[in-house]
């Protein structure tokens, strides 16, 4: 657990923002925090990391690039290493389920409001 | 509808061909059978007349050659009978050749020459009567035969049988040029049935199936996305609500450790998120009111009517910070669906105040109304805010729409809406890049149908 210290959040919701950071703050008090609104802003910034982060909280449905194009489009270009992908939706839907199983980073799905216990024991090394 | 009165056009023409072709076949056929048993009686008949000519001979043989009273008469009755037959069938093959020789048909008119097969068996026939009249006495002397037997036998023996024979074997060759006419015109009349089912297949039915085929396609298209639709609606329903209860969750534990103030702001987010949620609804009621409206068109005040509007937008937050101008140069009053106008300038409007860019010195928005050349009524809502990035541009007035993560949360449906009320009226929505912001041009019929507008296909 103690080995987050370093997280991005994508997502467009100003409160499930909000929520999450409060969430993370609680569990890893001490963790670097980056925030995108949407998946573009997800990829700028990691084009500019130097150090990437253990996990991502990935929202999906987002304007411009949502959860899955991120996805699509970071497997495709970078050639380093894929952090821990946590995604975020507000209804549990087997299709997108299904899209997101397709990326071995991702290894979670969590339905919102996201909670403390989703945050928990999480496995932070791919 | 229309689909449907062209299904039925289509397949009425096509049931009328083919009972055509069939009604056609019918009265061909009876003409020809008519035809076949006319002329299978005349075989007959002539048949029976070369038959009749040697019974005729026969019958004079004996009769010359008996001296019994009994066998006498029995043989003069016989004779009696076929002569009266033989004059019978005579007559009536007379009456068919002269109708055939008034057509000019061969060989007819040769039969009834003098000389002829006719006047032949007139003669025979007569020669037949005088030995009957010389027989009547009831007991004529045995070889003392009356001059007119030997003629007769000499015919029959002669070449009137041959010349009968010909007229059977005449009849027997046209039976038999027309039932293989009759073939011919059979198989001419297949095959032009076959293509005729052919062309009706392919002119027809052909296309009747790609019209029911497209109709299904676009049903189920119209079905997928409206699926579609319903799922995307109930997820955005259900994310504003996902938000508050977060949020609730995240207030209790701030009162519950005495930080009214974080509370505080904690709630105002949850205010935000219900509003967001009370815009998507707002928004989904004025689709619904769109869809079902049946609204007829009015003259109205345009500059009056745009007043309104801008004064329904001025709660959007940073309303004040953005100038709104207005240009209406009509050359004659709008006449408009006022409702479906208003509501689609003002998702325009306040989309132009949400998007606008606040870095700039006066962030402006215009509303232009004029007559085009063609006498529409275009009004451009044009503003010098963030634009519309270039890969967007193209499913702009789709449904769920948001191209300004972080700006602004709206629900993605206002453009559809605006473009869904500028069908509804009979026009169109049109989005141009400007150097430095976004025009939309709404352009609307001069005289709109009056009829209110019913749901199209692709609506």
């Amino acid at each position: 657990m103690d080995a987050l210290t370093k997280l991005l959040i994508v997502e467009d919701s100003e409160a499930d923002q909000f929520i999450a950071v409060r969430r993370v703050r609680r569990l890893y008090p001490d963790a670097e925090i980056l925030l995108a609104a949407d998946g573009q802003e997800a990829i700028e910034i990691l084009g500019t990391c130097r150090r990437l982060p253990d996990l991502i909280l990935l929202d999906i449905n987002m304007p411009r690039m949502d959860g899955h194009e991120f996805l699509e489009h970071y497997y495709r270009n970078t050639s380093r290493e894929i952090p821990v992908v946590l995604m975020l939706t507000s209804s549990d839907q087997s299709e997108d389920r299904d899209k997101a199983a397709r990326f071995d980073c991702v290894r979670k799905y969590i339905v919102k409001p996201i909670d403390e216990k989703d945050l928990r024991g999480l496995p932070i090394a791919v | 509808m229309t689909t449907r009165s062209a299904l039925t056009a289509r397949y009425g023409v096509a049931l009328s061909l083919l009972v055509c072709a069939l009604l056609l076949h019918y009265g061909l056929s009876t003409q020809r059978i008519a035809e076949v048993s006319d002329d299978g009686r005349l075989i007959n008949l002539s048949g029976i007349q070369r038959m009749l000519s040697q019974r005729t001979a026969l019958l004079s043989l004996e009769l010359d050659s008996t001296t019994d009273p009994a066998t006498l008469a029995s043989r003069r009755r016989a004779l009696e009978r076929t002569l009266d037959r033989f004059e019978t069938i005579r007559a009536e093959l007379s009456n068919g050749w002269r109708d055939r020789a008034a057509n000019g048909e061969l060989p007819y008119a040769a039969y009834l020459a003098p000389g002829g097969i006719d006047e032949q068996v007139s003669d025979y026939i007569a020669l037949g009567e005088r030995l009957l009249e010389h027989h009547r006495s009831d007991a004529p002397s045995p070889g003392n035969a009356d001059a007119s037997l030997h003629p007769l036998l000499a015919q029959a023996n002669g070449a009137l049988p041959d010349r009968l024979d010909a007229v059977v074997t005449a009849y027997q060759r046209e039976f038999e040029a027309k039932v293989a006419h009759a073939a011919r015109l059979e198989l001419l009349l297949l095959v032009l049935g076959l293509m005729l089912i052919g062309l009706v297949g392919l002119l027809i039915f052909r296309p009747m199936a790609s019209t029911i085929v497209s109709s299904v396609e676009s049903l189920e298209r119209a079905n997928a996305e409206l699926r579609a639709f319903g799922f995307r609606i109930a997820h955005d329903l259900r994310s504003p609500v996902c938000s508050s209860l977060g949020l609730i969750e995240i207030a209790r534990e701030s009162l519950r450790s005495g930080d009214v103030e974080d509370a505080m702001e904690v709630v105002d987010m949850i205010g935000t998120a219900m509003t967001r949620l009370d815009d998507l609804i707002d928004e989904l009621l004025a689709l619904e009111r769109t869809r079902r409206s049946d609204e007829v068109p009015e003259t109205v005040e345009l500059p009056t009517l745009v007043d309104k509007v801008i004064e329904s937008i001025a709660f959007v937050p940073r309303f004040e910070r953005v100038a709104i101008r207005t240009t209406v140069e009509l050359d004659s009053p709008a006449y408009v669906r006022p409702v479906l106008l208003r509501q689609a300038l003002r998702s325009l409007l306040s989309n132009a105040i949400k998007y606008a860019d606040f870095n700039k010195r006066v962030p402006l928005v215009e509303i232009a109304a004029e007559h085009d050349d063609h006498g529409h009524l275009r009004i451009a809502v044009s503003d010098n805010g963030l634009g519309i990035p270039e890969p967007a541009r193209g499913e702009l007035f789709g449904t769920f729409k948001r191209f300004h993560p972080g700006i602004s949360t709206g629900s993605g449906m206002g453009l559809y809406l605006v473009d869904c009320s500028a069908r509804k009226m009979g026009g169109t929505i049109a989005y141009e890049p400007l150097p430095d912001g976004s025009r939309f041009i709404l352009t609307l019929p001069k005289t709109p149908d009056p009829t209110p507008w019913t749901l199209s296909p692709s609506y």
